[in-house]
């Protein structure tokens, strides 16, 4: 690996990322809050060591894939240990692996927190740490590559290892105008949203904290009692509507804004996501009937609400589910396992992994059967390449055994199973709330330091599904060239 | 400009190169995963597998927004089908290359009844550089600008030429012929000389002025400009097929060695003046006994770069005047260069310059007031023309007068269809079509290239 190239690009993302923190500091200089100095230091400071590492020459080397690969997951890391400044120096969370804690879970969207109390936390740092899931949500590298087309074509890598989805595709030509479509797309629909949270009955403050939200599906809140705070069903179905929108493939809002119908209807992975969020509504709306006096409004709100929240993982609440039956329950841990479509903002295996592991097993079974039929396994009537199913196969193996030494990692602390499970899995899926313990009106405070690493790691993990995480333990990659 | 390129191989990924560097919005098809793969992650163009001659993936490629069509497949008559398509469905401008001999003559009329814009035939296209270079022995390559009014030629300071060890401004006075220093490499660098610049053994020096101009400075360098008048070709190739028509139009003679017999047959039915040699080129024996010592040239075009490197080493010691090789790989020109090889000949490298030359002249004609542009010197510096006109702000003034930027010639003013090499007293006149060469940089204007 070319270690040169990869401090390169660290330094330019640092470098953004310094500038992304100054509408922060904005707030608390509003507010005259203490964390104004907090958010001064952090801004010089990570300016300075992302201007000077961008300084260094490259002497005309240019990224391969394994730079790429390696690269992004580097810039993960790091932005996370040097974003979680602000929280660590205003004193706002008081040990630094909480603060780095709440910053990984900001940036890979996931929303699991470990602050007991957030609405005593200034309006600066609680947008700071919301804006974060803006900036994880749709990458803070394909926002690199939109403000800064030099990086070069070789930067197609970053984009692949940063993009969820198996196989991560351009809408343009050039990488630079796709990464600037998306955020442009991106950047409209938090618009929208905001106006119509606005519009809804929020504070202008607000809206913005829970559109970043929705926005990155990631699930940060300035109220404890999350989105139940506001109790107004127009809220609730405003949000609940935009976090299936941001759940899906953006190349296909990108085609409905040309005005390709046909596509996005036909589309397997967009029929699979929304026939199930819709059987899972219904069902759990049935389910919870009696919980809610059989009002249906009710019910179906609630259910709505909590399945979209879940399966675009972005873990925002209006009810604590710990109290529903076990079958709601049920179909929540497996929408936790879905995630949402692939080229969204959403965690997760993804739809499409999910209807390519299925149509595997259809074709093993039919290949078992007639032994020697011949068939190719399609999506969208196209083939998929069978480097790309295997793939695939990998990632799956790859996900479950990281769930599986996590498990047992955080096991150490001893809580129940349930609490221990589903940690593991809203933090690798980039959900947020898990059941019991850790649900929706919980926190993550209580696990061990540990646990609390371990858990940021999955949160990382998940985010970049997987392999650009891992390429840096081998040791060949450190080796130079 | 959107352009959609059919074919990923050689020609199609070394376009697709040159012109996403270029800001241009590139498509790339091909039926080959390998090959979109490669082009996928090393340039910034999107791919689409398919076959490019379909309706259904020309439109998913957005034909109907597409300024150019360019067809590179293997097969001639795919690259015409794709054309044709793409016309119907609304690309602006269509090139294919053809390059099968049955279909040599017919160009104009497939341009016409087919509407295809530009048709490449990169074999031709080499033929035709090597004839070229076959006219001027003494250089190592040579390209031509203002519709063939001007040429530009390289060749290598040796230690006995008179232009050794000599400042550039000392040097104008001495020439017999009006000609111009556009460029030099020294040490692989290129230098846009300047009056005080002094030559060296193995600078690679670029000369412009007309054809007569540098037949005599030529003959003031001591060096042979006789045209060459007997040949010997190794590989009956495609090239080596209009090569030989070219050269019997002017009075050379060939001399085609050739491995497979049957193949000899067939040179020998349409290439009635050449004499055909059935043997192997890279035999010495061979080469002796058709006594490659007399020949004024050797050119090896065989299909393999090894075949052609060898018998052209072994040309260049038995002391030919001028050897020229035919070499596909580009990374080892530089090694070839080594062995004091100079004239190389690429013919999908050619191919792919020549339509780069078509899609910028297309691309200038749309916009800036550059008439055409030539990327030369391996795209290191590059040659504009201009047409002056009354917006041009330093119109009639003598050069003297006005201070040029850095690393920015004029290398000649066409008026009235005659060349006029430069000098301190003259002047641009309204009308004027100027050739400016720049070392690098964005020339939009011709104002541009004068400090104002």
């Amino acid at each position: 690996m070319n270690m040169r190239v990869v401090l390169k690009l660290l330094g330019t993302v640092l470098m953004w990322e310094s500038i992304l923190m100054i509408p922060s500091l904005i707030i608390s200089i509003i507010d005259n809050s203490y964390e104004i100095y907090a958010f001064i230091i952090s801004i010089v400071t990570i300016g300075v060591i992302g201007f000077s590492l961008m300084k260094i020459k490259i002497n005309g080397s240019q990224m391969r894939k394994r730079e790429g690969f390696a690269g992004v997951a580097i810039c993960w890391v790091f932005m996370s240990l040097l974003g979680a400044l602000p929280f660590y120096i205003s004193g706002a969370i008081p040990t630094y692996i909480d603060a780095v804690f709440e910053t990984v879970s900001g940036f890979t969207t996931t929303g699991s927190s470990i602050l007991t109390n957030v609405e005593m936390l200034p309006r600066g740092i609680l947008f700071w740490r919301s804006f974060t899931h803006w900036i994880g949500g749709m990458g803070v590298l394909i926002l690199t590559l939109a403000l800064m087309p030099s990086l070069g074509a070789r930067s197609v890598f970053l984009m692949r290892a940063e993009s969820p989805g198996p196989t991560p595709g351009k809408l343009v030509p050039k990488i630079s105008e796709t990464a600037k479509i998306l955020y442009i797309i991106y950047a409209a629909m938090t618009a929208i949203q905001i106006i119509f949270l606005v519009i809804a009955g929020m504070t202008i403050y607000d809206a913005f904290i829970h559109a970043f939200g929705t926005a990155g599906t990631g699930g940060f809140s300035n109220k404890a009692l999350s989105v139940g705070a506001y109790n107004n069903p127009w809220i609730d179905w405003i949000i609940a509507i935009f976090m299936f929108l941001f759940g899906i493939n953006f190349t296909l809002h990108y085609l409905l804004l040309k005005g390709d119908w046909k596509s996005v209807i036909k589309n397997e992975e967009l029929r699979l996501y929304s026939i199930t969020v819709l059987i899972s509504i219904i069902l759990i709306c049935i389910n919870i009937l009696p919980l809610n006096n059989y009002s249906i409004t009710e019910s179906i709100r609630q259910s709505a609400f909590q399945v979209s929240t879940i399966v675009t993982t972005t873990g925002f609440a209006t009810v604590d589910f710990n109290y529903w039956p076990m079958f709601s329950k049920t179909i929540l841990l497996m929408l936790m396992f879905f995630g949402a479509c692939a080229g969204s903002t959403g965690g997760g295996l993804k739809f499409i992994r999910i209807l390519l592991l299925f149509k595997a097993i259809v074709y093993e079974i039919k290949h078992t059967i007639h032994p020697n039929s011949i068939s190719t396994i399609k999506v969208d009537g196209r083939k998929v390449d069978t480097s790309t199913m295997s793939s695939i196969l990998i990632f799956f193996f790859a996900y479950v055994g990281t769930m599986i030494v996590a498990i047992l990692i955080v096991s150490l602390d001893n809580f129940d199973f349930m609490t221990t499970f589903s940690a593991v899995l809203a933090t690798i899926s980039n959900i947020g709330p898990g059941f019991e313990v850790v649900g929706p009106m919980g926190n993550y405070e209580e696990f061990s330091n540990l646990s609390k690493i371990v858990l940021s790691s999955c949160m990382i993990i998940g985010r970049l599904e997987v392999i650009p995480i891992f390429v840096l333990f081998s040791p060949t990659m450190w080796e130079r060239r | 400009m959107k352009i959609i390129i059919i074919g990923g191989g050689k020609v199609g990924y070394t376009l697709a190169q040159q012109l996403s560097t270029e800001n241009h919005d590139i498509i790339v098809i091909d039926n080959d995963v390998v090959a979109l793969n490669r082009a996928d992650e090393t340039l910034d163009v999107m791919c689409i597998k398919g076959n490019g001659a379909s309706v259904e993936v020309m439109q998913d490629a957005g034909i109907d927004k597409a300024d150019l069509l360019i067809a590179v497949t293997d097969g001639d008559e795919l690259n015409m089908i794709c054309c044709v398509i793409g016309k119907k469905l609304g690309a602006k401008h269509t090139v294919a290359r053809i390059r099968n001999t049955d279909y040599s003559g017919e160009h104009n009329m497939l341009k016409e009844e087919l509407d295809i814009d530009m048709v490449i035939n990169p074999e031709m296209d080499a033929a035709a550089e090597i004839a070229l270079l076959l006219q001027f022995p003494s250089a190592a390559n040579v390209e031509t600008f203002a519709n063939n009014m001007l040429e530009m030629v390289e060749f290598r300071v040796l230690e006995n030429d008179p232009i050794n060890n000599i400042k550039l401004m000392d040097l104008t006075k001495k020439l017999p012929s009006k000609v111009l220093f556009c460029s030099v490499r020294h040490n692989n660098e290129i230098i846009i000389p300047k009056g005080n610049y002094v030559f060296h053994v193995d600078d690679i020096v670029y000369v412009i002025g007309e054809r007569s101009g540098i037949s005599k400075f030529f003959k003031y360098l001591g060096r042979s400009s006789q045209r060459a008048k007997n040949i010997t070709i190794v590989g009956g190739s495609r090239i080596c097929i209009y090569l030989t028509w070219l050269l019997t139009e002017i009075g050379i003679n060939a001399k085609i060695i050739e491995l497979n017999s049957s193949r000899c047959v067939f040179l020998s039915e349409i290439l009635p003046n050449a004499l055909i040699i059935c043997g192997d080129g890279t035999d010495q024996e061979v080469l002796n006994n058709e006594n490659i010592h007399s020949t004024d040239a050797f050119i090896a075009l065989t299909d393999r770069d090894e075949e052609n490197l060898i018998s052209s080493i072994y040309a260049h010691q038995c002391r030919v005047p001028k050897v020229i090789l035919k070499i596909n790989r580009l990374n080892y020109i530089p090694i070839v260069n080594q062995l004091g090889l100079d004239s190389i000949i690429s013919p999908k490298y050619t191919a792919a310059n020549n339509i780069l030359r078509y899609v910028r002249a297309l691309d200038n004609s749309q916009g800036s007031a550059v008439e055409k542009l030539y990327k030369i010197l391996d795209d290191e510096a590059e040659v504009a023309e201009f047409t002056a006109n009354s917006s041009t702000a330093f119109l009639e003034t003598k050069l003297k007068d006005l201070i040029l930027k850095e690393n920015v010639l004029i290398a000649a003013i066409v008026r009235n269809k005659k060349i006029i090499i430069p000098y301190g007293n003259d002047y641009i006149k309204d009308g004027d079509k100027v050739i400016v060469i720049t070392k690098t940089g964005f020339l939009s204007d011709l104002n541009d290239i004068f400090v104002q």
